[in-house]
């Protein structure tokens, strides 16, 4: 019996500690939720919230099925096998994935004709887009990226688009967002509250003549629209995420999530 | 028993099992450490051809930066530059370039290129790169502008990592210098070769770089390399049916984030590990052996008792529940072991259940008898053959106040004798076989005690062995005093019946002598009536009447005993009667003789025949002088008393209630205890011949009895004697008690008419005569219906029936009442000898009823007559 209490103990995962908590995933809402789990350290200073870097949604999932995590980010719904081992999917907050230009790009929108056109390297120059006359530097996202998925649905075509060899496969927003600004003439997408929380000269693009913002996401204008979730298993939830989700769908939280370009959900 | 029923065989396969799970377990446990062991070695071995990829990358990249900063400011170099721009000859920058170049043969330097302000290749080192311009080079444009970067990334040159660095000389800006190498198949050759794996550097979408020639370049997986690109953290595969590992591991060059992939040839490995399998199987094989043969051994150690075991005990089931038990059919011997261990525990059971209930009936039994011991209220014990008391009643002990008499003599413990009694029924009993009795007289506590005393053989029923005696004894004091209770009222009683016989005798005797005697003084008186006074005859008749008048007196006393005489009573004061009779006594007695009264206070009254009273207290009187020869005292007493059951008990004929007391003492000769119980009888005396009739103390019996009363005789011989009379009490008041009756006076005759019924001729006739010269009419009828026909058939008036009460066919009383329904106001005169009948209540007159006695005289019937005539 002792043997097997110890067993036991060795097998179960080492409980994380009470007053710290990570919420590791997607880099999609890295920024995002950093910066509410900031706020939260502020107003609560007897605990701690990290949001770690980026490991992906997929990086997320596999630690909170393996009980490595009790609260991850996500940043696309759950498949059904995911949803088949008992965890909950909590959105917390839209926000827009929006295409970005470098510091020396002066266009400030495009078409998704265009997107398709530079994407598939048929339009290789700036100054075919009314910018200046400078290749574009194309920055991607990897394979089942959460942004390109939602670029995927909305923009059929990036789904058999051939990416030319010379872009730059990035893996994280900040990644985008760091390439972005070094390389003058690049153009990536990203979500707009990574873009806002940086505050950078990188621009977002109005797609279609869309400008990406809050309004126009509520008034279904602008499609490109991602969900934020929080990932976990209930019983397995301890106090301080129960405290720091609260937070979350505070007043707040809210605010801040906001104030950041995305849109705040409210908490079930 | 088969062997495959022996619990050697699940014995020998589990040990088996046992030993071949742990072996494998160990097996595979060693397989699995060998293996993460030997993929632990590959990962580090992997994780040092990563570090050492990673640092070649960095030193090249550090080179080539070096390198540029060191080159950008060559002045041979700008020289070059600026001659092209201004004269347009490349030659010098050519020759100095390709010197610069020359120099660099050493580095890894692929890439050696000079552009101009417009990105337009002025310089390539050789071999050219087959490209006139460098836009698409990330950085370019940046570097034209100023501005110095390092690049990595796929371009025109393919992907390579450059460093490009603005060519300025006095605040102008010529061109671009850009160095770099080439993440090139050669250059993951070159790793490879070094390695003794394949390389290959990958991004989530496609292959950069690999040593494994093309139609092999699908073992990368790109999801691995996504994966690993995203968790930041290496990702390590084993594919054993390919023998390949593959690592798949970050790794960060400038700006960009590529998947180096490590795959390693595993089949040594998977070689040594088949090899080690196998060495492992041989060696479980023998182990297994080994242990298989150890544990049959083993088994056949532990079955071997176990055998001896089941037989004992299939032995002992046998011997228990008198069943065979059939092995074969429980299996091992574990089974039979259980099996027959349950047999035998319900056997056990049964047994200690038969045990509890028979325990429980001895209880009960024992008890029952320790309640019949203890319920007996007499004594017993039981003794053993040396006469110990094995085992005695509480009744024992109480009685010779004795305890713990258990293990003591019966004749020291209970008679403080040191040998046994000779009488002792216990050793009759035990002697002879047979019960003994005996009844004597002891002393316990200071008291006679009549003790009766069984005792009982105590024999084996089966074996009719005498083991001891019982002894019952019984304290039968009472039952002794009673039994003389009983003789004594049994000697009273016969002494009673004796007295009624007797008066029953003297009674009847008595009735018919007095009519005899009541003819003879009839005609006596009628013959004097008619003799001269001077005739000699009249001497005779008068003694003819004396002796009548004698033999009438005799009669009257034995009627008095017999309790047959009508009595008259009437409430008296004892106190005053013996006032009335002292001197009369005092005559009686004698000048020899003291009269001592003693009259009680408030005495109570009775109601007695005076007469009858006096004649008693006469005949006491003349008794005490006749016991007191030479004089002595007389003492008369009288007191209330009750007598209580008690003395009703001891004196038979009493009756409990409240009495006048009148005790007559003498201080006599006494009376003797054989005498005392005749000296009620009639003619009993112990006087001389003639000198008494023997009738006296009968007659006071006889008065006393018919007057409810109760007398008692005490005697002392040489002492005297008392006679204690008990006569009911009666609350009555002074006024009540009336004066004695005067005497009669001789009443003269009259004319009425009289009906005169008698059966007997004599008594008729003789009633007739004397009444008839008296005046009265006479009507005689010889019997009851004679008189009725008479009284029916006599026109005139009658006056007066006077009838005998005892006649044959209807009694005197019933004719008066048919008559008197004839002729109401007839007046009635009774006659009798008897008195037992209805009209009279034990010889005491109903108020109302006239009656004379027979033998009357003829002044008494004339009186009588008359008497009634006038009431």
């Amino acid at each position: 019996m002792v043997l097997g209490a110890i067993c036991l103990w060795l097998w179960l995962p080492a409980p994380v500690r009470a007053d710290v908590l990570e919420i590791p995933g997607t880099g999609a809402c890295e920024v995002l939720l950093r910066e509410v789990a900031n706020a939260f350290n502020a107003r609560h200073p007897e605990h701690r919230v990290s949001v770690p870097r980026s490991i992906g949604t997929v990086g997320g999932m596999r630690l909170v099925t393996s009980d490595q995590a009790v609260l991850v980010r996500v940043g696309r719904p759950l498949t059904p096998e995911e949803k088949d081992q008992g965890l909950t999917y909590l959105p917390f907050a839209k926000d827009l994935v929006v295409f970005a230009v470098g510091a020396k790009v002066p266009v400030r929108g495009i078409t998704t004709a265009q997107l398709k056109a530079a994407y598939n390297g048929t339009i290789k120059n700036w100054r075919e887009l009314g910018g200046p006359q400078a290749p574009i530097r194309l920055l991607l996202r990897q394979p089942g990226d959460a942004s390109l998925l939602i670029i995927e649905k909305h923009l059929e075509y990036f789904r058999q688009i051939a990416f030319p060899s010379g872009a730059k496969v990035v893996y994280t927003d900040p990644d985008m967002l760091a390439l972005l600004q070094k390389y003058d003439y690049s153009l990536g997408w990203l979500t707009l509250s990574s873009l806002e929380g940086a505050k950078t000269p990188v621009y977002p693009l109005a797609l279609d003549g869309v400008a990406p913002s809050r309004e126009n996401a509520r008034a279904r204008k602008y499609e490109l629209l991602g969900e934020y979730a929080l990932v976990f298993k209930e019983r397995q939830l301890p106090r301080l995420a129960r405290i720091f989700l609260d937070f979350l769908f505070s007043e707040e939280g809210r605010i801040i999530i906001e104030r950041l370009g995305a849109i705040s959900l409210p908490g079930n | 028993m088969r062997f495959k029923d022996s619990l050697a065989y699940p014995l020998i396969i589990i040990i088996s099992l046992v030993a071949a799970a742990t072996l494998y377990i160990g097996y595979s446990l060693n397989l699995d450490t060998l293996r993460e062991t030997i993929q632990a070695r590959e990962i580090d071995k992997s994780q040092a051809i990563y570090r050492a990829v990673k640092d070649k990358i960095d030193h090249e990249i550090k080179e080539i930066v070096v390198l540029s900063q060191v080159l950008k400011t060559r002045r041979q170099l700008l020289n070059g530059l600026i001659h092209f721009y201004r004269q347009g000859e490349v030659d010098p920058l050519q020759n100095s370039m390709d010197l610069i170049y020359s120099s660099l043969q050493e580095l890894s330097v692929d890439f050696f290129l000079i552009t101009d302000q417009q990105g337009k290749i002025v310089y390539q080192a050789s071999p050219p790169t087959g490209r006139e311009d460098l836009s698409g080079v990330w950085g370019l444009e940046e570097a034209l502008a100023g501005k110095e970067s390092l690049s990595a990334g796929a371009g025109p040159l393919g992907w390579a990592i450059l460093s490009l660095a603005p060519l300025s000389l006095e605040g102008k800006q010529y061109g671009v210098l850009v160095l770099g190498f080439s993440l090139s198949h050669d250059f993951a050759r070159k790793i490879a070769a070094a390695t003794g794996t394949q390389i290959t550097f990958s991004t989530a979408y496609q292959i950069l770089a690999s040593s494994w020639p093309p139609k092999d370049r699908g073992q990368v997986n790109l999801d691995r390399v996504t994966d690993s690109i995203l968790g930041k953290r290496p990702v390590y595969a084993n594919n054993s049916l390919t023998n390949l590992s593959s690592f798949y591991t970050p790794i960060e060059i400038v700006d960009e984030t590529v998947c180096l992939v490590i795959n390693a040839d595993t089949t040594p490995i998977a070689e040594l590990l088949g090899q080690k399998r196998r060495q492992l199987v041989l060696s479980l094989l023998a182990v297994l052996m080994v242990t298989t043969v150890m544990g049959s051994g083993l088994a056949i150690a532990i079955v071997r008792p176990l055998k001896k075991l089941q037989n004992r005990s299939l032995a002992a089931v046998r011997e228990f529940t008198e069943k065979d038990i059939a092995l074969n059919r429980w299996g091992n011997e574990i089974d039979t072991l259980s099996r027959t261990l349950e047999l035998m525990l319900a056997a056990i059971k049964s047994h200690l259940q038969d045990l509890h209930r028979t325990q429980e009936t001895l209880r009960r039994e024992k008890s029952f008898l320790d309640d019949i011991f203890a319920s007996i209220q007499d004594g017993l014990n039981v003794l053993d053959l040396d006469y110990n008391i094995i085992r005695n009643n509480a009744v024992v002990e109480q009685r010779f106040g004795h305890t713990q008499l258990v293990g003591q003599k019966c004749y020291r413990a209970i008679h403080g004798r040191d040998e046994i009694c000779e009488d002792c029924p216990c050793r009759v009993a035990k002697e002879t076989g047979k019960a003994s009795y005996q009844s004597k007289q002891v002393l316990i506590g200071g008291d006679e005690t009549w003790i009766e005393i069984y005792a009982f053989p105590l024999k084996d029923r089966d074996t009719g062995e005498i083991t001891g005696i019982i002894e019952y004894s019984r304290d039968v004091t009472e039952l002794k005093a009673t039994e003389k209770t009983l003789r004594l009222r049994e000697e009273q009683l016969r002494q009673a019946a004796k007295m009624e016989a007797v008066g029953r005798l003297a009674g009847g005797v008595a009735h018919d002598f007095n009519n005899i005697l009541t003819v003879i003084l009839g005609e006596c008186e009628l013959l004097l009536q008619h003799l001269p006074e001077q005739d000699p005859m009249v001497g005779e008749v008068r003694g003819i009447l004396e002796a009548t008048r004698r033999a009438a007196s005799l009669t009257q006393h034995l009627l008095a005993f017999s309790r047959k005489q009508v009595l008259q009573p009437q409430p008296l004061d004892l106190n005053q009667v013996v006032a009335n009779m002292e001197r009369m006594l005092r005559r009686v007695l004698g000048e020899d003789i003291v009269l001592v009264t003693n009259p009680a206070a408030d005495l109570g009254t009775v109601k007695v025949d005076l007469n009858q009273l006096e004649q008693v207290i006469l005949n006491l009187a003349a008794n005490a002088r006749d016991a007191m020869p030479q004089g002595g005292a007389m003492t008369i007493e009288t007191a209330n008393v009750d007598l209580n059951e008690d003395y009703v008990l001891q004196h038979l004929g009493a009756f409990p209630g409240a009495y006048v007391m009148l005790a007559v003492s003498d201080t006599g000769v006494g009376v003797d205890k054989e005498d005392m119980a005749h000296i009620f009888e009639p003619f009993f005396t112990t006087k001389e011949q003639g000198r008494g009739t023997g009738l006296g103390l009968s007659m006071v019996y006889g008065i006393v009895k018919q007057s409810r009363g109760h007398i008692g005789v005490y005697s002392e011989v040489g002492h005297g004697t008392t006679f204690k009379i008990y006569l009911p009490r009666y609350d009555l008041t002074p006024q009540d008690l009336a004066e004695p009756s005067p005497p009669p006076a001789v009443a003269a005759g009259g004319t009425e008419t009289i009906l005169l019924v008698e059966d007997e001729a004599g008594v008729r006739d003789v009633v007739c005569r004397m009444l008839e010269p008296a005046g009265y009419r006479i009507l005689p009828a010889a019997g009851p219906q004679e008189a009725l026909e008479v009284s029916r058939g006599y026109q005139g008036p009658i006056h007066l029936l006077f009838t005998d009460v005892v006649m044959p066919g209807m009694s005197g009383r019933e004719l008066a009442d048919r008559i008197l329904a004839q002729r109401p106001g007839l007046k009635v005169l009774f006659m009798s000898g008897y008195t037992e009948n209805a009209v009279f209540h034990h010889g005491v007159l109903d108020l109302g009823i006239s009656f004379i006695n027979k033998p009357f005289k003829y002044t008494i019937l004339m009186k009588k007559v008359r008497e009634v005539l006038d009431a």
